[in-house]
């Protein structure tokens, strides 16, 4: 049989094969739901090329970032061999001689083929010898079958082109100096060029073997996301990031209950993973002990979606995914931010808890909060005219930003009206404020939680309410733009409400306190120059890029800021977001804020840890009282680092 | 003249103190209008059971196998053809777990105005008139209804000593209506919640020790103040982190919320978690040697002291008044 036919018949074999073991994927994503992501097609490339091209978040892992962009690199320049090999096997006589098959590209086949080979050991060693604990639970075996394909794909060449340079056949000696050495070597152990000869067709059909191997192979394995991982980047959402998704009118129920439910993009999420656990070494729910891992949450649903149809045993809610790991999410975004492929979270805990919502499974001490937020508009059950008791003990009085125009609209939060801890710090900041001479006022009893835990929480129709109830206090003020001490409510306002009709400019108080500083309208007395350590409020600094201000802020304060590991994008969250702060802390073996105090602790300098949000400030408040650690670190916001000069600039 | 029917709650085999409770209300009511008072005892085996309700001038029982254990639908419908069957003025339950799912259904069934949140009963010339509680106790409302009408008594608003004594009266067995042999809910099995041994939201006093009181071995102190004052040992959130104290005993918000008489805070901070778990206390006394503490905002009596200072001393104290 001639050779071509062979070869056309292996081809046909194997993509009937990836076509077979495609098919799940196939119909996962055709009954799937419509999902918008194909505007902006130009800035969508330009993220594709600084993604994968440029391997960007890849590389903030320099370990197997490296490894990746030479095993990538490597099969780039590789496709001209296999191109080479299968387009002499189809068409004898085929050749890339034209355009330098047989000079520089021969020069860096060799090349890259050490280097893959090098990556490979590498990888492995990785893997296997250091095993970072982020591939706990990860496919071991998938991983060494596809090191060993490789292998056998790059090796079988380098020895195809050896015994063609040793059998006199090969075109493009001069260029190869790999495959030469390897030529010398085989030499000098005694093969023949008559041996080498038939080696070397040998090679060739493992070779093709080995490649079409590999291709029938990657649909049931992680390696899918050669073909996905592209389209997935590319279809990243670029809406706010901050801005939950809307169930859905057509659906015709809140949550999601059933894995065709979810979006096309999100199945290409799902075939895309390739399990590398960046996400689960980020994750504070999976550090401090709970049963959630974002990547196995990823893998039990991409299981469940490609499950065969009647082996999936039990609901996709409360069954593949428990309760319980929906509920440990703080939706800190953390996982999010560090995975290479864009893969969305957090959107899909946030679908399941909607649904657990809609069933009424719900922990008795979030029931509890939600009820009261129902009841009276913050999660502590306060009656709301106590919302503005705060102000009693000021000495002046703050104005009612509905019955006299303001310019700024201080949107106070729960945590800052109520909390005695949070709250000192809202008084502190109030007689900052009047000290710069800033026309500010509050919404009083007229404003209620924000509802971005609560949203974040699964309660939709709640968050609603809430939203519509404070769109509507500030559709009856005048004011140009509104602060919070709170990055939950900053969220919420800035990237929630636009939604539902309300359009603000909203401020952090940390860029509010700085724009006073550099308009010199705040002067600030010389700090004690302590060492301080700064926290980056997840909904701050994730969600809404406010990395500076605070930092600027620290260095106005004269202290030193001594940065902790996992800081700005790496911050590690505190454990209350997403509805967690209303939660037990069932199954939670290490609280994330004891672990983040730990890390602070370590950096045996730092006095004060820093932070910018409320909830922060009582979360940690606990956490440095729970490890007995008040004599070596204290929790400050950023207000209590700000010592003004009481004179009121002209 | 129609008569005051009392429908006896059992839970476990026995009378609940509530039924008494209703009892002591309907012999009041009875007495001072000339209505006869009548208990209702809906179970599997109700002999027994009706031999206590001494204060009724007739007891009613009811037997089949599907009224024990408690099952909303068998009651609802007994009741439901007892009152139709007999027509009672009044039906008075009691406002707990069972009163809600039958006195609704018994007014609705009935066609009767139903009342709730009683806590004081007059049946005058024009029908009946209560004092209901409203707001958790913060408002005492005047409501009017007409006669027959069914009311639900809040526990503890009548002494349950008036209701457990009398000179017993008649007992009519009824027979169970035909609907119990065709119900559509049946009981599977009871699920008691696991309190590891102690439920803290029942005490009447307890003594609650924070994180001043420095380590585990120290915790023997305050355990002996707790049996001499016959209080259940709880622990505030570090305490229980750090192992001194059982989970099931925690405070706070992330622990039990409690509704004691007396509650005793030793070395408690009184961290707003904590405050959330037991401000609603009747008495609260706060040991603590930081005069600036929250929980002293929240305490009746404050001792600014070293609470081993004090401990000893308050033991000895009650020693010597045993």
């Amino acid at each position: 049989m001639p050779q071509s036919i062979i070869v056309a018949g292996l081809i046909l074999a194997a993509l009937l094969t990836a076509g077979y073991r495609s098919r799940r994927l196939i119909a996962a994503m055709a009954h799937a739901q419509p999902a918008r992501r194909w505007d902006q097609p130009w800035r969508r490339l330009g993220f594709v090329a600084r993604e994968v091209g440029l391997h960007r978040r890849l590389l903030q892992r320099r370990l197997s970032g490296i490894f990746h962009l030479m095993i990538f690199s490597g099969f780039v320049v590789l496709l001209s061999a296999i191109v080479t090999d299968f387009g002499a096997g189809l068409f004898p006589g085929f050749s890339l001689h034209a355009i330098g098959g047989d000079t520089w590209i021969a020069l860096l086949q060799d090349i890259f083929a050490v280097v893959v080979v090098v990556a490979i050991g590498l990888a492995a060693w990785h893997r296997f010898i250091m095993r970072p604990n982020r591939f706990a639970g990860s496919r071991t075996t998938d991983a060494a079958i596809i090191y060993a394909l490789v292998l056998l794909v790059v090796l079988s060449m380098l020895i195809g082109f050896a015994c063609a340079i040793l059998a006199g056949a090969s075109t493009s000696a001069a260029w190869r100096p790999v495959s030469r050495a390897l030529a010398a070597v085989l030499a000098a152990a005694g093969v023949s060029a008559g041996l080498a000869a038939s080696v070397l067709v040998w090679a060739f059909w493992v070779h093709v073997t080995a490649v079409l191997g590999f291709l029938a192979y990657i649909p049931g394995s992680k390696h899918r996301h050669i073909f996905t991982a592209t389209p997935n980047i590319f279809f990243r959402n670029l809406g706010p990031r901050g801005a939950l998704p809307d169930p859905p009118a057509e659906r015709g129920q809140v949550g999601i209950s059933r894995i065709e439910q979810f979006s096309w993009k999100d199945m290409l999420d799902l075939a895309s993973c390739t399990e590398c656990g960046r996400c689960q070494d980020a994750c504070p729910a999976y550090a401090a002990g709970q049963k959630l891992s974002p990547k196995l949450l990823i893998m039990d649903l991409r299981d469940h979606a490609m499950a065969e149809p009647d082996t999936v045993a039990g609901p996709l809610v409360g069954g593949t995914i428990l309760e319980e790991t929906l509920w440990a999410c703080t939706t800190c975004r953390a996982c999010m931010q560090v995975c290479p492929l864009h893969i969305e979270h957090v959107p899909k805990i946030i679908e399941m808890r909607r649904q657990l919502v809609e069933e009424a499974r719900v922990g008795p001490t979030l029931q509890d909060a939600l009820a009261k937020l129902q009841r009276t508009g913050n999660s502590m059950g306060k009656p709301a005219r106590q919302r503005a008791r705060w102000t009693k003990d000021l000495g002046f009085k703050v104005k009612d930003a509905r019955k006299e125009p303001v310019d700024v609209l201080w949107f106070v939060g729960d945590y800052a009206s109520f909390d005695p801890r949070a709250q000192r710090i809202t008084v502190a900041l109030a007689k900052l404020l009047r000290t710069a001479g800033v026309d500010f006022g509050i919404l009083s009893d007229g404003e209620q939680n924000s509802g971005n835990d609560v949203r974040r929480a699964g309660e939709e129709g709640l968050f609603q309410l809430l939203a519509r109830n404070n769109i509507d206090a500030l559709a009856s003020c005048t004011f140009q733009r509104i602060m919070t001490t709170d990055p939950h409510s900053l969220n919420a306002l800035r990237q929630e409400y636009p939604a539902l009709g309300g359009t603000y400019r909203v401020l952090h108080h940390t860029e509010l306190l700085l724009e006073l500083l550099q308009t010199d309208r705040l002067r600030l007395k010389p700090g004690p120059g302590e060492v301080v350590t700064y926290h980056d409020p997840c909904y701050l600094g994730r969600y809404n890029g406010g990395y500076d201000a605070p930092r600027a802020l620290i260095a106005a304060s004269g202290h030193r800021l001594h940065e902790m590991p996992r800081s700005r994008e790496n911050s590690f969250c505190c454990g209350a977001g997403g509805g967690r702060i209303w939660d037990d802390d069932a199954g939670v073996i290490e609280r994330p804020s004891e672990n983040r105090i730990k890390e602070a602790l370590a950096l045996g300098d730092a006095r004060l840890f820093v932070v910018a949000c409320p909830k922060d400030m009582v979360m940690y408040t606990a956490a440095v009282q729970a490890l007995n650690a008040e004599e070596c670190i204290a929790v400050r916001d950023i207000v209590d680092l700000l010592d003004p000069v009481e004179t009121t600039p002209a | 003249m129609g008569a005051i029917l009392v429908y006896v709650e059992i839970r476990s085999g026995g009378v609940l103190p509530i039924s008494f409770e209703l009892l002591a209300a309907g012999r009041a009511l009875a007495q001072s209008t000339g209505r006869a008072l009548e208990a209702l005892v809906c179970a599997a085996q109700p002999d027994a059971l009706a031999s206590e309700l001494t204060a009724a001038d007739i007891v009613l029982t009811v037997a089949h196998p599907a009224l024990s254990p408690y099952l909303p639908e068998a009651h609802a419908a007994v009741l439901a053809a007892v009152v139709a069957e007999r027509q009672p003025d009044l039906v008075l339950f009691g406002y707990t777990t069972a009163g809600l799912d039958l006195a609704p259904a018994t007014a609705a069934r009935t066609g009767r105005p139903l009342v709730a949140y009683c806590r004081a009963l007059e049946i005058t010339a024009t029908g009946l008139s209560v004092q209901s509680q409203a707001y958790g106790g913060k408002l005492m409302a005047t409501l009017a209804a007409t006669l027959p009408a069914v009311a639900a008594i809040m526990p503890g608003a009548f002494a349950e000593d008036a209701g457990r004594f009398g000179t017993g009266g008649k007992r009519v067995a009824v027979p169970p209506p035909a609907e119990l042999d065709a119900l559509k809910t049946r009981f599977l099995e009871e699920i008691l919640p696991d309190t590891g041994g102690v439920d803290l939201t029942v005490a009447d006093k307890i003594l609650c020790v924070g994180r001043g009181i420095g380590e585990a071995a120290k915790i023997e102190v305050a355990r002996e103040i707790c049996d001499l004052l016959g209080a259940e040992l709880a622990g505030s959130r570090p305490v229980v982190d750090n192992g001194w104290v059982e989970k099931a005993r925690q405070v706070g918000k992330s622990g039990r919320k409690v509704k004691p008489k007396l509650y005793v805070a030793v070395g408690v901070s009184g961290a707003p978690e904590h405050l959330e778990g037991m401000a609603g206390a009747d008495l609260i006394v706060a040991i603590n040697s930081d005069a600036a503490a929250p929980i002293f905002a929240a305490a009746h009596f404050g001792a600014t002291c070293d609470l081993f200072d004090l401990l000893p001393a308050v033991a000895e104290r009650l020693r010597a008044s045993h």
